[in-house]
């Protein structure tokens, strides 16, 4: 008897979390159709599983990124020859206006966000609609890393770099992927191609930068654009079928961007209106 | 086949409906006067003059010359000689325009460019050792003036081609501008050097951004105003983010904003950037170019009607007059000498009801020459102007002096002299008259006075009544 009760309420648990997700997926696809619906040219249908739309109660004012969401790198970065310090001063990272936004300082101060932790999946679309800053040797990045980045480091546990922009050409964004040359684990084989925008710039408007990402490929769209499609064929070896975290952040320096001028102007401000990740629907 | 017939029937009748449509439009357009339009030409020189372009050198003729061997690309390129200092010209100056007159004077082609698709005049350059070229720019309209004139300042060059970037403040002003290059540049630290231009041409980039205009250097300053007084807008600038992320300035004339007055019962600005002022009160003026709004503003607080300068005393007989609606003026005073190229000083002088008034704009020093040839002031003993200040009086200071050249009549040869004084006591809202004792001094060989700003706030100031008495 007490098996079966238990059963029996495990059974209603069981219905009460069915209904919950058929609520759930009703009001995800309804949200889908109107806006949120990707038909990609995989005729993929896309599901809203994660998101952080930067829209806290205004009441509150400028805010810290939500921590449940958000953690940050610190200090030094001790790559690439990059010369800021991240911290996560309300100077260099704070939300407000419904919009994250990281600064880079002329004192070379800047701001890195990222999920690990908190937030990492494996496929999906991951989407950012943001407005680059510029100027020479401004490097802002949307980009997501490994999970086993603690565990077999960089670059086996593989890195997407959805945007990344060259704050001297401001018009043309790169999007790559980091992973492990068949020789030598510990050597990088990149894989990268750029897009231009023709009588615009990433910084004098937003745009949205995405990857659609499955078990054999990882599309990068800028807008409604697809301009790159890379496939296990691409690589050496193809490190992407783990979960991997996002991260932002705005980069002043580096072998990648060169270095900044007296006549970059500061302060750089990267402004993010949302992030989203999605799931493939089935 | 009976379905073929029919889509062309579709597409036929679909096609006259547009036809028709585009048609009525045209009548509706033509029923009002269209202005003459001309061509959207890019190339000003990419291996050779663009058709109908010519050149005006400023000082030596030789400055300029069509460069077969040192090219960024293509068969030639432009090359600039700059002359050292003391040599023929001592400077290097010339200006690209099409249309303009002949020698002989007949204008052989009033023609223009229509430049409103573009959004930038670009071109290389390198030269044979650093050097800050003075200034570089277009819009220098031989027939037209120089309404949409815009430069850049102090171009750093050197032996690397670099290209360069003006950016067109507003394109959609210019529909037909003659002026399309002009460069002005001097020894560079007493030597005479070579640069060159390639590939000048006006482009359509898109690829500015973070348009930053400015008027009154993008403070917010305040005025007083009189009925029909005519007050120039200026400290007009901006910059612009160029496609390789620096912010560049430029120099542009006024007549790219768009002024607005925020009562225009009190004052009105005219498309060249000159406000009017029609009655009493207070009108804030703004502006934008193109979509982006300037920063600074000017406040004009009219008083209405005009505060003329008290009326000299003085009986006529016993006064030398340089400057008065109310004595017979010598001939030959000149109010600005334009001293260059450290004098920022402009004139606004105006005339009402008759009366005629020196007004200076962006004041630091100003030269006038007294008369035709030298004054010989020698029989007077005193000096009397009469100042107002428009707006602020607060730490103004005013040093007027005075030169004389001495026996040898002229400026220099160890035997000037001069009579000075230095004023920074004024009265806000009311002329303020002086009379400068002229001492034991020689003043029979008298060649400038020079009216200075001494490091204040005196920017903008009124002057009636100059004579000796």
């Amino acid at each position: 008897m007490l098996n079966q009760c238990i059963i029996k309420s495990q059974k209603i648990v069981n219905s009460m979390r069915l209904l919950k997700s058929i609520l759930l997926a009703v009001l995800l696809v309804s949200f889908s159709s109107c806006d949120e619906n990707d038909e990609g040219p995989k005729g993929t249908t896309w599901q809203l599983v994660w998101s952080d739309e930067f829209n806290p109660d205004p009441a509150l004012g400028p805010v810290a990124p939500d921590e449940s969401k958000w953690t940050y790198d610190i200090g030094p970065f001790n790559a690439n020859n990059e010369l800021q310090n991240y911290t996560n001063n309300p100077e260099n990272v704070i939300v407000e206006d419904g919009l994250l936004k990281i600064t880079a300082l002329e004192n070379f101060s800047s701001a890195r966000v990222k999920t690990q932790g908190l937030f990492s999946q494996t496929y999906g679309r991951f989407e950012a609609r943001l407005k680059t800053p510029y100027g020479p040797g401004i490097w802002p990045a949307f980009w997501l890393l490994g999970d086993s980045v603690d565990t077999v480091g960089w670059p086996e546990c593989g890195e997407i770099d959805i945007m990344e922009i060259k704050g001297q050409e401001p018009n043309i964004t790169y999007g790559s992927i980091h992973g492990p040359s068949s020789a030598n684990p510990q050597e990088d084989a990149p894989v990268s191609k750029t897009f231009a925008l023709i009588n615009d710039r990433f910084d004098a408007d937003f745009h949205i930068f995405a990857i659609e990402w499955g078990v054999d490929y990882i599309d990068f769209y800028i807008d409604e654009t697809l301009y790159q499609r890379i496939t296990p064929g691409d690589v050496e070896e193809w490190v992407f079928n783990e979960p991997f975290f996002i991260i932002l952040n705005v980069a002043i320096g580096g072998d990648f961007v060169g270095f900044p001028t007296s006549n970059t102007p500061f302060p750089q401000t990267m402004e993010v209106d949302y992030i989203r990740v999605y799931k493939e629907l089935n | 086949m009976k379905n073929i017939k029919n889509s062309y029937t579709k597409t036929i009748c679909l096609l006259a409906m547009v036809f028709i449509t585009a048609l009525s439009c045209e009548r509706d357009i033509s029923d009002d006067a269209v202005p003459a339009t001309f061509a959207p030409t890019a190339e000003v020189f990419i291996d050779g003059f663009s058709g109908g372009m010519q050149f005006q050198a400023f000082g030596d003729i030789y400055n300029f010359n069509v460069d077969n061997d040192v090219v960024y690309k293509g068969l030639a390129s432009m090359r600039f000689a700059v002359p050292a200092e003391g040599e023929t010209g001592s400077f290097a100056g010339g200006n690209f325009f099409t249309g303009g007159a002949n020698p002989d004077g007949t204008t052989f082609y009033a023609g223009g460019r229509d430049l409103s698709e573009f959004d930038a005049l670009t071109f290389w350059a390198k030269s044979s050792m650093p050097a800050e070229i003075d200034e570089v720019g277009f819009g220098l309209n031989p027939d037209q003036g120089s309404v949409f004139r815009v430069s850049l300042k102090n171009v750093a060059v050197n032996s690397n081609w670099k290209k360069y970037y003006i950016p067109i403040p507003d394109a959609s002003k210019l529909t037909g501008e003659q002026g399309l290059f002009y460069y002005f540049e001097g020894p560079e630290q007493g030597l005479g050097y070579t640069f060159w231009i390639d590939e000048l041409q006006f482009e359509k980039l898109g690829t500015f951004a973070h348009a930053q205009p400015l008027i009154l250097n993008g403070n917010d300053e305040t005025t007083t105003g009189f009925n029909t007084v005519e007050i120039p807008l200026t400290g007009v600038g901006a910059s612009f983010n160029l496609p390789n992320g620096i912010n560049q300035t430029i120099e542009l004339t006024p007549a790219y904003f768009t002024f607005s007055s925020s009562d225009e019962a009190v004052a009105t600005v005219n498309d060249l950037g000159i406000a009017t002022v029609n009655s009493e009160g207070t009108a804030i003026i703004t502006a934008s170019l193109g979509e982006f709004e300037a920063q600074g503003s000017l406040t004009i607080e009219s008083a209405g009607a005009f505060l003329f300068a008290p009326t000299p005393t003085q009986d006529e007989a016993d006064v030398i007059s340089l400057f008065s609606n109310n004595y017979t003026n010598v001939s030959g005073y000149t109010s600005n000498l334009f001293w260059e190229p450290y004098q920022t000083t402009l004139s606004a002088d105006f005339n009402i009801a008759g009366d005629d008034i020196i007004n200076y704009i962006e004041f630091n020093f100003v030269g006038n020459q007294l008369t035709d040839g030298l004054l010989d002031a020698s029989g007077e003993d005193t000096f009397h102007f009469d100042v107002f200040i428009p707006g602020d009086v607060a730490g103004a200071q005013l040093r007027v002096a005075l030169r004389d050249f001495g026996d040898d009549g002229a400026e220099g040869g160890g035997d000037d002299g001069e009579i000075a004084m230095i004023i920074s006591s004024f009265t806000a809202g009311e002329w303020n008259s002086f009379d400068m004792p002229l001492g034991a001094t020689g003043r029979s060989n008298l060649g400038f006075i020079v009216w200075e700003n001494l490091n204040s706030t005196l920017t903008n100031l009124y002057i009636d009544n100059i004579y000796f008495y």
